[in-house]
């Protein structure tokens, strides 16, 4: 049964079929926006909502690269809090500085990445034990830099990211660029790596891939990715925040899979993430118009993402049968 | 040769027991009054609300799950005793306790059902319950409540008997429970099996999905009666108080030596596990460390701690087979 997935998914491209699923969804709940609330219907919305997405959907991305090598990342919210508090307090107040901070930021990201990444293949430990507690600490180091909300990111900071050109935002370049990025990195050896990893590592390994050095590149984007997604938050809220990311940990797994990646690993791609962190902006936004309350918002995160991965794994194993019988 | 036999066997749990010693020692040595009569009554009745709330989360990490959703089972079951006590007072209130521990327990076979028989990952599934009951506990309280913390459960947590505290006695009554449950049941063997090879436990005619499912049920009760508990000792009950024993609950089973891959451990390791971190926690607290020191450091140990429960117990294994 693993054999012949495996033959299946590097033969088709992986992220065909299962992204389809995500777009469709995406055009029905457009379709509903429309009928409810037409106004919302223009392109400075999309604007207002891709500056917003932005910081979950890098989150995403490094979730769902993980997620296919076979690995979860629950330390996302915690490098983005970090990443948020540091740039919040130091952010410089010239570009080559404001530069050389992001960067310096990004690489701590990678690095907490990596330190993941090591311990997880090196000693063998499950990926969501060892990130879970690492998100621990770096929430309390997080803490300790800013007790409460607050710093203050240069205006020149924020002004730039925030950019507008005509109808396009940076942060809508940004997103093109991604998956422009994407769809060349997967024909790649590297992410044929990943898929083939993550759909079957013992396999992989006999057939001369390096599954540790795989895994911990994975973790290492995720955690570089997540500090990309804490300075965007920087300048989105023009302030930092020491807890407020770790609420982003859940919804970066629930716009993986509503992107049709599966947590079994091996399947899925970054295209569905991105289509993924729309759809769910678009029902927070259906939510908020139909006059829910804040904690049904709460309810409606888990109750999302259990189903979303109740649907898609019942899928899969009428498909394929389960992994462990 | 059974005298060796049982050193053996029980090597990781009893090294954790002399851990939780030489803890102790060194900081009462370092800390006059941390050995005193009435502190130590303190730590253990700490220890008690831990280990209760990590029963469940050792049979989850037995089969090879997690659970994750305990802080809000917890919170939920302290916030409901907290409103009903105004109206149901005596024998009454004993019918709201039982009704709140099966809620409990509903509630984690909802989080078995759905990770057996629809195959979503525990991590993710408990992940959402607890989400979700955040939002829901949240919703129906509207933020506060009024109430009283019942006598009864005041007494289970701060009383004490002959010198003892009542909760600890209550959690040694409830640890040699679950230890006959692991050791001397069919229901406890067969955890066991399936958390070692799932295959081989299913082919063994052992029913895999109900066993792991009630071990789902066990956790949402004992976090339940372990939020019983921290309402009996607070007095109140408010939003968020269950969040710490997330971490709580699993750094206690980590530190008592179960594997996180599952299929071995026992509870009396998980027990050394819930006194060690209520230790820590009264040393942290005791050193005045802001609130984000004593996050990272308790981090790192527990880090460190599970790094090295696991190196241990992969080596155990490769020199099993």
């Amino acid at each position: 049964m693993q054999k012949r997935n495996y033959d299946r998914r590097i033969k088709i491209t992986p992220d065909g079929k299962r992204t389809v699923v995500s777009f469709v969804l995406l055009v029905f709940f457009l379709i509903i926006m429309y009928l409810v609330q037409p106004s919302l219907m223009k392109p400075s919305r999309l604007i207002t909502i891709t500056n917003g997405q932005l910081c979950l959907l890098l989150g995403g991305i490094g979730q769902t690269l993980v997620l296919l090598a076979g690995g979860i990342d629950l330390s996302i919210g915690g490098v983005i809090c970090l990443s948020n508090s540091i740039a919040a307090l130091y952010m410089p107040d010239s570009i080559p500085g404001m530069i050389l901070m992001s960067l310096l930021i990004a690489a701590l990201g990678v690095g907490i990445g990596m330190f993941n990444g090591v311990i997880i293949t090196r000693f063998h430990v499950q990926p969501f034990v060892v990130t879970f507690t690492v998100n621990y600490v770096l929430l309390g180091i997080a803490l300790k830099l800013l007790p409460i909300d607050g710093g203050e990111p240069p205006a020149r900071y924020v002004s730039g990211l925030l950019h507008n050109f005509g109808i396009f935002s940076l942060s809508m370049i940004l997103v093109i660029l991604i998956l422009a990025g994407w769809v060349f990195m997967r024909r790649t050896r590297f992410v044929r790596n990943i898929y083939a990893v993550g759909c079957n590592a013992k396999a992989s390994a006999l057939n001369g891939i390096d599954v540790s050095k795989v895994k911990i590149m994975t973790f290492a984007l995720s955690g570089g990715l997540a500090a990309l997604a804490g300075l965007w938050r920087t300048a989105q809220l023009a302030s930092g925040s020491p807890d407020a990311g770790d609420a982003l940990t859940m919804p970066s797994i629930t716009i993986s899979v509503i992107g049709g990646t599966s947590m079994a690993g091996g399947m899925g791609g970054v295209v569905g993430t991105v289509v993924g962190a729309y759809i769910l902006r678009l029902i927070q936004d259906l939510l908020t118009f139909l006059g829910a309350k804040s904690f049904w918002s709460t309810v409606f995160q888990g109750v999302f993402l259990v189903m979303t991965v109740g649907v898609c794994s019942v899928i899969d194993m009428k498909k394929g049968g389960k992994k462990n019988g | 040769m059974d005298k060796k036999l049982f050193w053996k066997k029980n090597s990781t749990t009893i090294s954790r027991y002399f851990i939780v010693a030489i803890l102790f020692t060194l900081i009462s040595i370092l800390k006059p009054g941390f050995a005193s009569g009435s502190h130590i009554k303190v730590l253990l009745a700490e220890a008690a609300i831990i280990g209760v709330a990590a029963i469940g989360q050792t049979l989850v990490i037995i089969t090879g799950g997690i659970d994750m959703s305990i802080p809000w089972i917890f919170n939920g079951a302290a916030m409901a005793a907290f409103a009903f006590s105004n109206t149901f007072t005596g024998a009454d209130f004993g019918l709201v306790i039982i009704g709140i521990l099966t809620v409990g327990f509903l509630l984690g076979m909802i989080n078995g059902i759905c990770v057996t028989y629809l195959g979503i990952p525990s991590i993710v599934m408990t992940l959402g319950t607890n989400t979700i009951l955040q939002g829901a506990v949240t919703g129906l309280t509207s933020g506060s409540i009024v109430g009283q913390a019942p006598n009864i459960l005041k007494v289970l947590s701060t009383g004490s008997f002959f010198g003892i505290s009542v909760a600890f006695l209550f959690w040694i009554v409830l640890a040699v429970i679950v230890l006959l449950l692991l050791r001397k049941t069919g229901y406890g063997r067969a955890l066991y099996a399936l958390g070692n090879n799932r295959t081989v436990a299913k082919f063994s005619g052992i029913h895999v999905k109900r066993v792991e499912a009630i071990a789902y049920g066990i956790s949402g009760m004992s976090a339940a009666l372990a939020g019983l508990m921290l309402l009996g000792k607070t007095g109140s009950a408010y939003l968020g108080m269950g969040n710490p024993f997330q971490f709580q609950s699993i750094a206690a089973v980590a530190l008592g030596g179960v594997a996180m891959s599952g299929g071995s451990g026992s509870y009396l390791g998980t027990v050394a596990g819930a006194m060690t971190i209520a230790v820590l926690l009264s040393v942290l607290t005791a050193l005045n460390l802001s609130q984000a020191m004593q996050q990272v450091l308790y981090g790192i140990i527990l880090f460190a701690a599970v790094l090295i429960a696991t190196i241990q117990n992969s080596k155990n294994r490769s020199s099993k087979l």
